[in-house]
């Protein structure tokens, strides 16, 4: 009975309200803490937010440069904006040779604005997607992919993954263009060179500016000449008895010349700001595997665009 | 009475329980990522601007409520990395569908010509975790797997 007793003593009938009210205390403790890791959450999603927006207001775009040869005609292409670049207001040469209407090589001319590439498409093969990649140019307005030969492209053959999976021919990729392309950048070459001698190599070049020519009579076409490769490349491919040198590199340019020559289309020799003092790609901005290029050698090549331009197309009347 | 309030005690608990359970952990994308970028090793990536992505992969960006999106742009490399964090109600295999058709297509893109990234795309991570999703092709894929795993 007294053990009955003391068991009754320990049993306070107010005992589990105590143990509840312990509870809501804990309940609501958790609940703060809890609220206020979501609130600090919320906080440095907010700081990244305007980090980012602080870095996307340093890329101004650039100003228009006077007696730069007009784009009066480059329109809003409904393409996403590029990204652009810090160097895109870099300073330009006053005291430029005038431009020679009957000369298919474009030398430097005054920078042009971003907007001059609203309606211009690049068409190559992987040295031009980085350009759409690293936000150099917008997406819509590159065509490239890895493994783009010449002679594919002159064949029609499909060429480009679209993002269903499917690869399609240069010429369903343009029409999927949201633009009328009034300038048509082409830089095509560099795979092919191994495989083939630039004589015959060079002749499906001129079906692929033959087919672009008829399709855009009225664009200003600009073939782009095939970048150097480093010499660590050229020894590598010496070891696999393979002939691509930067010599071949430099005999094929010739011969893209003499096609723009015959074609009445612009030569635009990029090569000239990615080649050293020795002729080889230029260490700072090649990719690893000695062809490709790292971001400030695509932006190298977007300032190359702005500051070589021509204000018309060339007709074969001329 | 006694009985009464052990119930209720019960109640109780269970309710702070579920109150615990029922909103899962949703990490900052960003987060994971610096934690991929701190322990991958990653060539030079280019950030896609969240109106890019529809050049490249086909998901639905309308259903989408947080992205980063990440790619080598060197020509060379096949290296991608895709975290999505979806919008409520959102199917997210509906978005691991596309990652598995990424992973192909960047196969036969790659195949012939840089077969040495092959291990990357063949080995790719395409994991989802309630309302996030992610496509990865590394040069050490199980460690940005792991990563994404124990975000949550």
């Amino acid at each position: 009975m007294k053990r009955n007793n003391a068991r009754r003593v320990k049993l306070n009938p107010r005992a589990p309200l105590i143990i509840i009210f312990f509870m809501i205390i804990i309940v609501v403790a958790i609940i703060a803490i809890m609220f206020s890791v979501y609130v600090k959450d919320d906080i440095n999603r907010l700081e990244l937010l305007n980090i980012e927006f602080d870095d996307n207001t340093k890329t101004a775009p650039s100003t228009p440069q006077s007696g730069q040869p007009t784009a009066s005609n480059a329109t809003t292409s409904g393409t996403s904006s590029g990204g652009g670049t810090s160097s895109e207001d870099a300073p330009v040469s006053s005291n430029l040779p005038p431009i020679d209407p009957t000369s298919t090589v474009v030398g430097e001319s005054a920078s042009v604005e971003k907007s001059y590439f609203d309606n211009a498409v690049f068409i190559g093969d992987s040295i031009s997607k980085g350009l759409k990649i690293y936000g150099v140019l917008p997406p819509g307005n590159v065509i490239a992919d890895q493994n783009v030969g010449i002679p594919t492209i002159a064949a029609n053959k499909p060429a480009y993954m679209n993002t269903s999976g499917t690869k399609v021919t240069l010429d369903q990729a343009l029409g999927g263009l949201s633009y009328k392309p009034e300038k048509v950048y082409v830089m095509l070459g560099l795979n092919g060179l191994p495989y083939y001698t630039n004589e015959d190599h060079i002749k499906y070049y001129y079906t692929v500016i033959q087919n672009l020519k008829a399709k855009y009579p009225e664009a200003i076409i600009y073939v782009e000449s095939v970048t150097p490769i480093t010499a660590a490349a050229e020894a590598d491919y010496a070891r696999r008895k393979m002939e691509f040198t930067n010599k071949k590199i430099l005999g094929f340019n010739e011969l893209i010349k003499k096609m723009c020559e015959d074609e009445k289309v612009y030569y635009l020799n990029v090569r000239d700001v990615l080649v050293d003092d020795k002729g080889e790609l230029k260490a700072n901005i090649a990719s690893p595997d000695g062809f490709h290029f790292i971001k400030s050698g695509h932006e190298l090549l977007y300032q190359y665009y702005k500051t070589h331009t021509v204000p018309k197309v060339l007709n074969s009347e001329d | 009475m006694k009985k009464s309030i052990s119930i209720m005690i019960a109640i109780v608990m269970l309710f702070s329980f579920t109150a615990c359970a029922s909103k899962a952990k949703e990490p900052a994308i960003a987060d994971i990522v610096a934690k991929i970028k701190a322990d991958v090793t990653l060539p030079e990536m280019a950030e896609i601007k969240k109106e890019d992505i529809q050049f490249y992969i086909s998901v639905p960006t309308a259903d989408i409520e947080e992205v980063s999106y990440m790619m080598a742009g060197d020509g060379i490399s096949a290296d991608e990395i895709l975290i999505i964090k979806v919008k409520d109600k959102v199917d997210i295999k509906s978005f691991t569908d596309v990652f598995e058709g990424r992973k192909k297509s960047q196969a036969e893109l790659f195949e012939p010509y840089a077969p040495d990234e092959m291990p990357k795309i063949n080995s790719a991570v395409i994991d989802a975790k309630g309302r996030y999703a992610i496509f990865a092709v590394t040069s050490n894929n199980e460690k940005v797997k792991k990563i994404f795993a124990d975000s949550f």
